[in-house]
Formats: structure tokens, sequence, C-alpha cells
């Protein structure tokens, strides 16, 4: 029997396999928080879809309605103040058709398939295992970044497509891909090790960046108020839409009763 | 950021505000003021004498926004929420509101963010034995549920209602809910609280006792609630059952004087996070992990119960235990065996009737690391028929019998970096046809030899340092 004796680890070796362990338990916690992110994206771009095809043509009708109620009623009364009403309703017609314009825009197919569709738990631990293997942030050289940056995006497109095929198909790709490593001498493993910890925390204050930035957003604002309600199935917005709806009838009625009115005070009708 | 690729990867805030953006500004600031009309607008509708003659009834008459008080009675019914937004409340001493029916559930919540609180909940049971029953039912949604008794016997009042053949559960979540449960009593039942099928409350602060299985199970991949600040006890089953890959946090409860386990966790790709949760006098282990499961369980205290303290066995079992204080348990403080992996680091073990860390059977390759293991009743680290963990730089001492001993065939351990001192046995006892690697250890001051080793035992032995 040959008697291979383990030494004790050198400081450096002890230093480096804590380093290896802290990277691996930071890892762990980036890859569940891009996880976090990619599924809280891909939710609201569902979420943003849904509340443009349902709400933006309502708010260009009700906007339209008082822009024409506003019209009219400067035209009898003819005040400045009422001028302004109208040139003021005017504008904010004008800006509720663009964003029944944002949704022209995002294709004929955005709002369909609005609902959320939560990943299977499957398809989540998939794309976990890959967005920890290819993640960018662990890229140690410019080249190395860049083929992972391609390869998160694919990723990233597959798991919204929920195409389990194409993330195993990446990950096949990476698991018969030689190990490009260049020193591996403890010195050199640890500098990797510290650029990749330093890598990873730099990603976490971007994540951290990222979500503030969103949630200065009204729109994501309202789906993270929505969210928990929206993906148990019920429809948050029912009662936003019911409301619109009414206001709409109403000014429907009161430009009725505006035109009613003018057809039967000749004097008063616009020329 | 200036590197696209990672961009692809998360959502991006705006630069501008989109016109879509504005739009959700005008309703948010609608929905508040409709709110506020709706809170001056809200009714009260009453249950009981001079009121509603039913729970039921006055569900039907409400709208979103008004509560339904509820009088002191007994109201034998099945009550569906479906959808409304309202409160029901009940209006008197809780023990005095008791809501039940003997075929089917007392409520039924499905898909709505309604508020149920102040009431006494019984019933549920149905006549068939594979049938589970549940005196609250709550099917998707996210109800508030708080200040409520949920007893299935065991409070006298109820005597009447007591089912014999029955099986129910007190609250069950299904079909993706949310919400929460929080500030009730649940007694008595025959499973406490059931979690399945993607539901994930937060379940907090409640008391569950004396159930016939158990307290608190949550099951089925996608089911994430948050389970904190309970007290679970008492009961004929396990406190916490978490299995069929469920994802649950389970922190900072307390678990005692259960008839199972006090935590159970189980099956592959069942992964809860267990933390600072304190798990006493049970009756059988304190937090078991088998079939595959791979929690991560840190910063327990485990105490006191009828047999080991933490108990990891079986192939693909690899759970992270860290940093949990276990001792004065009647057997082992953790035992390891049947091909489990788990990392074993940091935790306290001490004052056990048996071995302090106990690894058996062959495939059994846990790394076992940085913990201390102290007066136990006997060996501080037993590694045993055919196990082969990496023990390193554990600190162990004053237990009864070896402080590390290493048995069986196969038996092809690391044993690196350890201090074993002041023992009132041998250091390190190698018995029996084993081989393992022991080198880097202090070994000092241990009651009998540093380092004994059996006639047909053939150990590697590198440089350890050495003294009586």
């Amino acid at each position: 029997m040959s008697m291979t004796i383990q030494p004790r680890p050198t400081p450096e070796a002890a230093h480096l396999a804590e380093q290896e362990r802290l990277l691996e338990e930071l890892t762990d916690e980036l890859t569940a928080k891009e996880v976090e992110f990619a599924e809280t994206g891909s939710a609201f771009a569902r979420f943003r879809a849904e509340y443009q095809r349902r709400f933006a043509p309502l708010y260009a009708e009700l906007d339209r309605l008082e822009a024409e109620i506003a019209r009219r009623r400067a035209e009898v009364a003819a005040t400045p103040a009422a001028h302004a009403k109208a040139a003021e309703a005017a504008a904010q017609a004008d800006e509720s058709r663009k964003a029944l314009g944002d949704g022209l825009a995002a294709g004929p197919d955005a709002g369909d398939e609005t609902r959320p569709a939560p990943a299977a738990p499957e398809l989540k631990a998939m794309y976990r295992d890959a967005a920890k293997r290819i993640h960018p942030d662990l890229a140690t050289d410019a080249a190395e970044k860049a083929r992972r940056t391609t390869l998160m995006a694919a990723l990233n497109a597959a798991y919204d497509a929920g195409d389990a095929d194409a993330i195993q198909r990446i990950l096949d790709g990476e698991s018969s891909r030689p190990e490009a490593i260049i020193g591996d001498d403890i010195g050199a493993r640890l500098l990797r090790v510290i650029r990749k910890i330093a890598q990873v925390r730099g990603r976490f204050s971007e994540l951290l960046a990222l979500g503030a930035a969103l949630r200065s957003d009204p729109l994501f604002v309202l789906f993270e108020t929505s969210r928990a309600d929206w993906e148990a199935g019920l429809d948050p917005l029912a009662g936003d839409e019911e409301s619109l709806r009414e206001r709409i009838a109403s000014a429907h009625a009161r430009l009725a009763a505006l035109i009613m009115s003018a057809a039967k005070d000749p004097t008063r009708r616009p020329t | 950021m200036t590197d696209t690729g990672s961009k692809a990867l998360v959502p991006q805030g705006p630069t501008t505000v989109a016109p879509v953006s504005r739009l959700a500004e005008r309703t948010l600031a609608e929905r508040a003021e409709r709110e506020k009309e709706a809170l001056v607008a809200a009714r009260t509708l009453l249950v009981g004498p001079g009121g509603y003659a039913t729970i039921s009834l006055a569900v039907e008459a409400a709208r979103d926004g008004d509560t339904i008080l509820v009088r002191p009675g007994r109201y034998e019914e099945s009550v569906v929420v479906e959808g409304k937004t309202i409160t029901i409340r009940g209006d008197g001493e809780r023990d005095a509101i008791v809501v039940g029916s003997d075929r089917g559930p007392a409520f039924t919540l499905v898909d709505t963010r309604s508020t149920l609180t102040g009431l006494t909940i019984t019933g549920g049971e149905f006549s068939s034995w594979l049938e589970l029953g549940a005196a609250l039912l709550v099917t998707g949604g996210s109800p508030q549920l708080s200040g409520l008794l949920v007893a299935h016997s065991g409070a006298p009042q109820l005597d009447g209602m007591r089912a014999t053949n029955g099986r129910s559960v007190g609250v069950r979540f299904e079909g993706g809910a949310a919400g929460a449960i929080e500030h009730s009593q649940i007694d008595g039942n025959d499973l406490g609280i059931s979690v399945l099928d993607g539901a994930s409350p937060r379940i907090e602060e409640n008391e569950v006792w004396g159930h016939r299985w158990s307290a608190i199970e949550i099951s089925d991949a996608g089911t994430k609630p948050l389970v904190r600040a309970n007290r679970v006890h008492d009961g004929k089953g396990s406190g916490f059952v978490v299995r069929a890959g469920a994802s649950p946090r389970i922190e900072n409860n307390d678990a005692w004087a259960n008839g199972g386990y006090g935590i159970e966790i189980r099956d592959a790709g069942t992964d809860p996070l267990v933390r600072v949760n304190r798990v006493h006098h049970g009756e059988m282990f304190g937090i078991l992990m088998g079939d595959g499961a791979s929690p991560r369980v840190e910063e327990n205290e485990i105490w006191a119960n009828a047999m080991s303290g933490i108990e990891i066995s079986d192939a693909g079992t690899d759970p992270l235990v860290r940093a949990n204080r276990i001792h004065h348990g009647e057997e082992t403080g953790i035992l390891v065996y049947a091909g489990a992996s788990p990392r074993i680091e940091e935790n306290d073990v001490w004052a056990n009737a048996h071995t302090g860390i106990s690894i058996q059977a062959a495939g059994t390759d846990p790394l076992v690391r940085g913990n201390r293991v102290h007066h136990g009743a006997m060996f501080g680290i037993l590694v045993c028929d055919g196990a082969s963990p990496r023990v390193e730089e554990n600190e162990v001492w004053a237990n009864a019998e070896a402080g590390i001993w290493i048995s069986g065939a196969g038996a092809s351990p690391v044993i690196s970096g350890n201090t074993v001192r002041d023992g009132l046995d041998d250091g390190i006892l190698v018995s029996d046809v084993a081989s393992p690697t022991i080198a880097g250890n202090t070994i000092t001051g241990n009651a009998r030899e540093a380092m004994r080793v059996g006639k047909s035992a053939t150990p590697m032995i590198g440089p350890n340092v050495v003294s009586s």
C-alpha cells in the first residue's frame, strides 16, 4: 500500500481554500439574486404589456372625450380660464395618445400572453445552474467575459421563452469546454479568486442600483403593489379598469348633453 | 454600468419617464383617491342577534371594503368567501364566537384578500378516511388571518362537534395562496397547518400544539412560506415536516416536546433554510434530514432530545449544517450515515449522552470541519463501518472516551489539523482494520495514550504534534 501523507496545508493554501469557499458562497447568493431579478424582469415585462393593452386605450379615450368637452365649453364660455383648460385637456389627450403609440411600437403581439407564467421549478434550477457556470462577472479576462456575456444573453432569452432544451444546450456546451487555466500555482489561483470575489461584489452593487432605478418608475411601483395578487391569478387592476370605464361613460354622457344643448340653442352654436 | 451582457440579465429602469409610466402614476393616484372614498363608504354588517342570522348571508350582502362583525354565538355553517375583499371580525370574546361545520371547512377563502380575525374555527372533518378535511381552507389569493383559534378538539366548548373518525387539518393553504396567518392558536387538530401546491403564506407568531400528526407540514416544489417565531409543541408527530421539494424559510421558531422529530426534512429538491430555531425535549431526533434533501441548517439550538440532536441519512442528502449548538441530548449529537455527505461546520456539540459526532457506513463522506466537540459521555468523533469523511480543524476535548475513534474495514477518513486534548481516555484510537490518514493534528493532555493503533489497523500517520 502506498503511504501518501497529507501534510497540513500551508498558510497560503489555507487562505486560498477560505477564499474559494467565500467565492462559492457569494456566487450562490449572486445566482439566487440574478434569478430573482430575471424573474422580476420577465414578470414586469408581462405586467407592463398587460397594463398597456388594457389601460392605454382607456386613458386615450377618456382624455379625448375630456378634451372635446373642454373645447366645446371654451367655445361657449370663451373665457381665458376656459381656453386654458381646453388647451390643458388637449395636451393631456396628446400625451395619452403617445402611450397608445408605445403599445403599437412594441409590436402586434404585445399584450398577448400577458398572464404571469411562473417558470417551472426544473427550468428555474437549470437556469440557476447555467447562470452560475457562465456568469460574466466570474470571467477573469476580457475575452472570456465577452464570450460569457453573449452566452448569458442567450440563456436569458431561453429562460424567458421557457425553452429547457436551449438551456440544456448551453449547459452541455459549457461542460464540454476545457477549463482555460493560466498559471496553477497557489499565488495565481489566489489572485484569480480575489479578483472574482471583487467582481461578484461589484455585481451585487450594480443589482442594488438597478433595483433602486426600477423603483423610481411608477409603473414598477404599481407592479409591485399588484404582483402577489396578479401571480396568484387575481386581477388587481380590475377595480382601476372598472373605475376608468365608469368615467368614460360619464364623459360620453356629458359630451352628449353639451352637443344636445348646443343644438337646442342655435344662438350659442359655434360657427 | 458599462457591460451590456450583464444588463440583459435584469429589468432596466427607465432613463426618461415613458408615457405608459405616466399613466401608471395616474392609476396609482386614482386608486389612492378611490380607497379614501371607499373607506368613507364602507359599511359594517352585523351577524347575530339583531343582524344577519348567518355569516354566509352577511358575506353574500357584503361589498369590497365592508366589515362583518360576528356577535358571540355558535354558527354551524360552511362560509365561502370568493373574490371579495372584506373583513370578518369576531365582536366579543373569541372563545364565545365559534364557527364550525361537521361537513367540510368552516371557512373556504378563494382568491380573496379578505381579513379574518377574532374567531374560533372548528370542524372541517370529512367522513372518509381517504380525504383530508380542513377547518379553514385557503385556495389562492392572499388573505390575512390573525387572532384566530383553530381547534378541532381539546377546547371544551367544541365537545359537541368533536369527530372521532375524521381527519382534519386546522388551516390549509393551497393553489399558490399567499397572505398570512399570525398571532393565532392552532390546537388539537390532526395536522395543524398544511402548506402545499405552491402556496407561500407568512406563518408568524402562532402557537401550534397538541396535534395527532405533525404541527406544520410544508410540501411541493414552489411552496415557499416564511415560517417565523411560532411555538410548536406537545404534538404526537413531528413539529415541522418539509418535503417533496418545498423551500420554506423556517426561522426563530420554538419546537419542543413533540412525539416525532422537532424538524423533519425529506426528499430530493427540498431545500429549506432552517435557522435560529430552538428544538428541545422531543421524543425523537431534534432535526432529521434524509431521502436526498439538501437544506441549510444553521445557528439552531438543539438540546435535551431523546434521540440524536441532528440525524442525516441517505445518498444525495447533502445539507450544510453550520454553527448549531447541540447539547445535553440523550443520544448522539450529530449522526451521519447511509451515504449522506453533508458539510458539518463550526457547530458546538457538547454534553451529549452518546458520541458527539458519529459518521457511519460506506459512502458516507461528509466534511466535518471547525466544530467544537466536548464533554460528551462517549467518543468525541466516531468514524466507523467504512465511512470516509474529511475531519479537519475540529477542537475535541474532555470527552469520556477517545477523542476521535476510527473503526471498521474500509474506513479511510482523513483526520487532519484537529486539536484533541484533555480527554478522559485515548486521544485518537484506530481499531479493527481501519486505514485513516492522520496528519497535522495536535494531541495533548489526554488521560491515556495520545494515539493508539490496533494490531490489524493500517493507518497512514504523518507528522502530528503529540504530548501526553
